[in-house]
């Protein structure tokens, strides 16, 4: 929970981002290495420590998975690494037809509307695992959502290389 | 509470001490000095030039820099594009100076001997700040220096280490962009999302940056560390050569033909049509250019610098619309051809109020008079690294640790297993760069973790530690988790220098070369020998029992030496053991065969039979 700490947030899945960005700028005006430029080289340290771990922490508490991951590792709950195989099948469509459509920037535009949205209601759908405090269930869910926001980077990269 | 505890950053302990700090842009073709004077950002002149011409002349008894050399043939310029590169990095071919082609590392022949980039640079940065101490009369307490953001390790420890040798206390190195970025940020004072565009000399970076309360956040940065001006005024010179036919070229032509070059293409900037005529070699030699042409020839390297800035914009998570502003940093960005593309890509008109010869040398300014602890605003800069960070794993591939543009400084660990079955080293490859092969990226340092215990395949846990300063550079540490076992390497240029003694070093640089060569072939032979005893060991358990006593003796002797000498770090005696142990174990592999395929494999050794 060292991050929540730091950052002065009740760790919870739902935060506010705005809140999290503005406690993140508050930190770094405070430890970032600039302000200890002239300092001994001790304090020069403490400072690189303090602002590495203010960038590590904000990193995985304003994104949606990483901070789902971080939680299930404060409550030592393991990842299940099993996806079921329904889920499997699926993922291998969505690869399948990338591969046959991957110059149609369209289909490929089509395939990540079409993810994100999958993504954004299954993570509403984790929203209420963490409130329901039903923790395995949510380990069991990270994997396809782990798929699912690295696709959708791919399809992302995609769109930009194609254009 | 989970962060270090320390004391309120200092301003200043005594108010009245003055720490005086100055800004250096270290360019390609120009170097500027500049200092905050009574809180106005002020270029320092040498008495007449803003702009130190970055080239240097070694004469057979003196140094000189700049605007101190008279004409002369040996005058050695650009270096900046060789700064923290290897021999085998550049291109050797129409070079404006000799190098010794014998060494790994590129040292240039001047009167005064064989001479690194390094130390070449580190003249430069005397003369700059000499012209500092000359106005203040006093010492200076330190400096920040600005860097290409698209820099690597290898170039930012190289700019690091010239500093050191010109005896400048760096208190960071920033890059050139976001210098740029604070200069006009705190001028003009208008906060949105802006673009810099910076082509310089030899070098173009892209960096797209947020200002909003005080805050600099640089969100992506892109680049090429070696397209620059100097590509520009070569397709000029290669026209040049095409209309009169010229042949037989030596390098003091291409050095009069360089500057015949840029000369025109500094005219092309106010001309729409050129036609020249100029003495060369006693010829006379006939330009003809008009700026349309020109600008066909250019398109090709513009649109290399545009292809960059779509790959900042995506990794910022933005479209053109969403860019508020775009400055224009480099004497490069005065060709109109430059103007009218990048206009073109963000559809808006170019800020370029601010001279962009001098932006960054002001940014780099104002950024040291704040770290010196003189300045009452608390702007906040937040940097990214330019470029990826990861390891090397099996099979050639890189494992990425921290990807490119992220917030520094940062700290990322990443727990790696051994791959064989009672594996006691680990050789650990840190290289930089996007590409998934780590053979097509930039090698940093390779160390090898010693002392894990022989364990099954898997079993043993190794964390490697990347951390990542303010100013960009890496540190690597690896620790063995179950015995506490810990190496630690500052990721340095592998040519090797050491901070206390630079300057010894820099004499002694071919031999660390060597010193690295043998400590490469040293990690790979341990590997080997270590594949081969598990091999051989293997072979005895299964059909030890074909042996007779002499033979197993033999091997086993074999076996114990090669043990030994891995331990004593020889990589000849380790590689002869490995012989010794091939050559007893030879008849065994045969035995190991069927009769009847015996005789194909016949003068095979163990170690080459599939199992």
């Amino acid at each position: 929970m060292k991050f929540f700490e730091i950052f002065e947030i009740k760790p919870s899945f739902k935060i506010c981002q705005n809140n999290l960005k503005k406690k993140f700028l508050e930190l770094q005006k405070k430890y970032h290495p600039d302000n200890y430029a002239s300092a001994s080289d001790h304090e020069k340290t403490l400072a690189l420590l303090n602002s590495s771990m203010i960038n590590d922490g904000f990193e995985i508490l304003k994104d949606d998975l990483y901070r789902a991951e971080y939680l299930l590792k404060c409550n030592k709950i393991e990842l299940n690494n099993q996806t079921n195989p329904e889920f499997l099948i699926k993922q291998m469509e969505y690869e399948d037809y990338l591969e046959e459509n991957s110059h149609d920037l369209n289909k490929i535009e089509m395939l990540h509307i079409e993810i994100a949205q999958i993504l954004e209601c299954e993570i509403e759908k984790l929203t209420i695992l963490f409130n329901q405090k039903n923790l395995v269930e949510v380990s069991n869910k990270m994997n396809e959502l782990i798929f699912l926001s690295k696709f959708k980077t791919k399809l992302k990269q995609r769109m930009h290389q194609t254009i | 509470m989970a962060l270090l505890q320390i004391s309120e950053p200092g301003k200043s302990t005594e108010p009245h001490q003055r720490k005086l700090s100055i800004g250096i842009d270290l360019g390609t073709t120009n170097s500027l000095v500049a200092s905050v004077i009574s809180g106005v950002p002020t270029i320092l002149s040498d008495g007449e030039h803003r702009l130190i011409p970055s080239k240097v002349l070694y004469d057979e008894n003196e140094v000189l820099i700049g605007h101190d050399i008279p004409e002369h043939k040996n005058i050695i310029s650009s270096i900046k594009r060789y700064l923290g590169k290897k021999l085998k990095d550049i291109d050797t071919h129409a070079l404006p100076f000799k190098i010794d082609k014998e060494r790994e590392d590129i040292f240039i022949q001047t009167h005064q001997g064989l001479k690194t980039p390094v130390e070449i640079s580190s003249e430069i940065l005397k003369k700059l700040k000499q012209i500092a101490t000359e106005r203040f009369q006093d010492d200076i307490f330190g400096a920040v220096i600005t860097v290409p953001a698209y820099f690597d390790e290898g170039q930012r420890q190289a700019t690091k280490d010239a500093a050191q040798l010109a005896g400048i206390n760096v208190l960071r190195l920033i890059n050139e962009p976001t210098a740029a970025a604070l200069a006009y940020g705190l001028d003009t004072k208008k906060e949105g999302v802006y673009a810099i565009y910076d082509l310089g000399g030899g070098t173009f970076d892209i960096s797209i940056l947020r200002f909003s309360k005080g805050v600099f956040e640089v969100l992506s940065t892109n680049g090429n560390a070696s397209l620059g001006g100097d590509d520009f005024d070569q397709i000029i010179k290669h026209e040049i050569i095409k209309q009169n036919t010229l042949e037989h070229l030596n390098s003091e032509d291409h050095e009069k033909l360089n500057n015949i070059a840029k000369m025109i293409k500094e005219k092309l900037t106010k001309n729409d049509h050129l036609n020249e005529h100029l003495n060369f070699k006693n010829h006379n030699l006939n330009v003809s250019l008009s700026s349309k042409t020109f600008e066909n020839l250019a398109i090709t390297l513009i649109d290399k610098t545009i292809q960059c800035v779509k790959n900042a914009l995506f990794d910022a998570d933005l479209n053109v619309t969403d860019i508020d502003g775009v400055v224009m940093v480099g004497g490069s960005t005065r060709m109109p051809v430059i103007q009218k593309y990048i206009q073109q890509f963000f559809k808006q008109s170019l800020l370029n109020d601010l001279n962009p010869d001098e932006v960054v040398a002001i940014g780099a300014a104002r950024q040291a008079q704040a770290l010196s602890g003189q300045s009452d605003d608390d702007t906040l800069l937040l940097d990214v690294t330019p470029l990826s960070l990861g390891i090397e794993t099996m099979g050639d591939l890189v494992e990425k640790i921290i990807p490119r543009n992220s917030t520094i400084p940062i700290a990322k660990a990443q727990e790696f297993t051994t791959y064989k079955d009672g594996q006691t080293m680990m050789k650990i490859h840190v290289v930089q760069g996007e590409r998934e092969k780590v053979s097509e990226n930039r090698s940093l340092a390779e160390f090898i973790l010693k002392d894990i215990p022989p364990l099954p395949a898997g079993a043993a846990k190794v964390r490697v530690i990347f951390q990542v300063d303010a100013d960009s550079m890496l540190t690597v540490s690896a620790e063995e988790l179950t015995t506490g076992n810990k190496t630690k390497v500052e990721v340095k240029p592998s040519y090797g220098i050491d901070d206390k003694s630079i300057r010894k070093m820099l004499e002694d640089s071919f031999i660390n070369a060597n010193i690295d060569k043998e400590f490469r072939s040293l990690a790979e032979i341990v590997v080997e020998a270590n594949q081969i005893i598990e091999l051989t060991e293997k072979a005895i358990t299964e059909d030890g029992h074909l042996l007779d006593e002499n033979e197993s003796h033999s091997i086993h002797k074999s076996l114990v030496d090669l043990k030994k000498e891995i331990d004593l770090n020889d990589p000849q005696k380790i590689k002869e053991a490995i012989d010794m142990l091939n050559n007893t174990s030879t008849s065994f592999a045969e035995k190991r065969m069927d009769r009847s395929v015996r005789s194909a494999f016949s003068g095979k050794n163990i170690n080459n039979i599939d199992y």
